[in-house]
């Protein structure tokens, strides 16, 4: 029995397609997500034929391990492949420099708060710009923290870094990220 | 910001070209094996077998000629020279009995199963062969002597109303050498004709001794011999004996018939 999958919009079908290993649903669900992804892989990978080979692996490994997915409604699908492409990114990054992303930084500091509305104020495009000019280990962890929206213990446990660490990367990244912003006038 | 367009931040995406890529990975394209190479690996295949196959042929064929030549040529001596059937009258052989092995000088031998003729010389490859067999008609005769021997069957035929007439069939025979003899059967000539055996004479060549046998004559008749020579009897018979041996020596030889082995032989 064929079916027309050009027009479906149901996920849950879809994701049932794909664990059918079904060419039709696997393109769709690529197309509505493609862009998303590639966005996330150059916020962590200022090098685009780089970004581009890390969401290839990460849709390769999403539509094969898709057969152990669970659909949980709206947006389980999505935040799904956001982990496998988090992941995948982070994997490029500690095989591309062969050490941890962050090392211990037991400098105390003081979160004063940060204005993160500042970035409200620049277009998509500055604020890729910004982040990619940022040194890789800030760039992960205002990443993770701002985009992905996990807490520090979270970033520690998945850095392998402390809760502190984290902190003092994703300030120095604010830091960084205002005085650019500010340079950038 | 994950709501905006890719197309603001890398507008040279190229979305169909890499799902195209991954398309790829994830359902590759089984390896086809272009079909000239197919062609030609299977050509090749053909060729060995076909090679393979000749080879057993030939080695079979080698084989089996060796056999047939090793046994033509034991039983050289027995066929050569053999006269032509057609031509005399033998009694007791059919066509069956005269299955033959060729030798060098037979141009033919007759397979009575296929009654195909199969070349003596086996220089160029037979399609068919004929089975190899040693003659065991009692028609030939050998001389297993070391001289050369002329054996002559002198018959009578009495036909009726008709005069006795006389019939000489000879025939030479070398050393080792096997031949059939000649004479005439009753059953080739009419019913009113009776023929019987007057004499056989076995004539040394080289001497001119001559051995007579006729119907009184000791210890053998010519009856007995002839009777020997057609196999209508298994014998063992002591024909005469020389006085000189070939040499015209002083040593005397006796002749024995015998076809008590199957072939019959003069010694």
């Amino acid at each position: 029995m064929n079916i027309d999958l050009s027009n479906t919009n149901d996920e849950a079908y879809l994701v049932k397609c794909c664990q059918n290993n079904e060419p039709v649903a696997q393109k769709i669900l690529y197309n509505k997500y493609v862009e998303d992804m590639m966005l996330l892989c150059l916020r962590y990978i200022s090098d685009v034929e780089d970004a581009k080979e890390v969401l290839m692996d990460s849709f390769y490994s999403f539509f094969k391990k898709i057969d152990t997915f669970t659909y949980r409604g709206a947006g389980s699908v999505k935040a799904w492949l956001k982990r496998i492409v988090v992941n995948q990114c982070l994997m490029h990054l500690r095989n591309k420099s062969n050490k941890p992303l962050l090392t211990e930084d037991v400098t105390k500091f003081e979160n004063k708060g940060s204005n993160d509305s500042i970035l409200d104020q620049l277009s998509v495009k500055d604020i890729m710009k910004l982040l990619q000019e940022l040194p890789e280990g800030y760039r992960v962890v205002f990443n993770l923290y701002v985009f992905e929206g996990m807490n520090h213990r979270e970033i520690g446990n998945l850095l392998e870094v402390s809760e502190s660490t984290s902190k003092s990367q994703l300030h120095r990244a604010r830091k960084m990220l205002q005085e650019k912003i500010l340079l950038t006038g | 910001m994950e709501e905006t367009k890719l197309r603001e931040v890398l507008p040279d995406f190229d979305n169909k070209q890499e799902w195209k890529k991954l398309s790829e990975r994830l359902h590759p394209k089984p390896r086809r094996i272009s079909l000239t190479g197919t062609k030609v690996a299977a050509s090749i295949l053909l060729i060995i077998a076909a090679g393979f196959i000749a080879v057993i042929t030939l080695n079979r064929t080698r084989s089996h000629t060796n056999t047939v030549a090793s046994q033509s040529e034991s039983s050289h001596n027995w066929t050569k020279d053999m006269p032509d059937y057609s031509k005399d009258i033998t009694p007791g052989a059919t066509q069956e009995q005269i299955s033959k092995v060729s030798s060098g000088n037979e141009t033919a031998s007759v397979n009575p199963q296929k009654n195909v003729k199969e070349p003596a010389n086996n220089q160029t490859l037979p399609t068919e062969y004929a089975e190899a067999t040693i003659s065991k008609t009692k028609e030939s005769i050998c001389n297993g002597t070391a001289c050369p021997l002329e054996i002559c069957i002198i018959q009578k035929i009495v036909c009726a109303n008709g005069v006795p007439s006389e019939v000489a069939t000879c025939r030479t025979l070398e050393p080792d050498q096997a031949k059939q003899l000649h004479y005439k059967s009753p059953s080739g000539l009419g019913k009113d004709c009776k023929v019987t055996i007057d004499e056989i004479r076995i004539r040394r060549v080289n001497t001119g001794e001559t051995i007579v046998l006729n119907a009184d004559s000791q210890p053998s008749t010519a009856e007995e011999l002839f009777n020997c020579i057609t196999g209508q009897e298994e014998c063992n018979l002591l024909a005469g004996i020389f006085n000189n041996d070939c040499d015209n020596q002083r040593k005397p030889h006796s002749i024995k018939v015998d076809n008590s082995y199957g072939d019959l032989i003069v010694r």
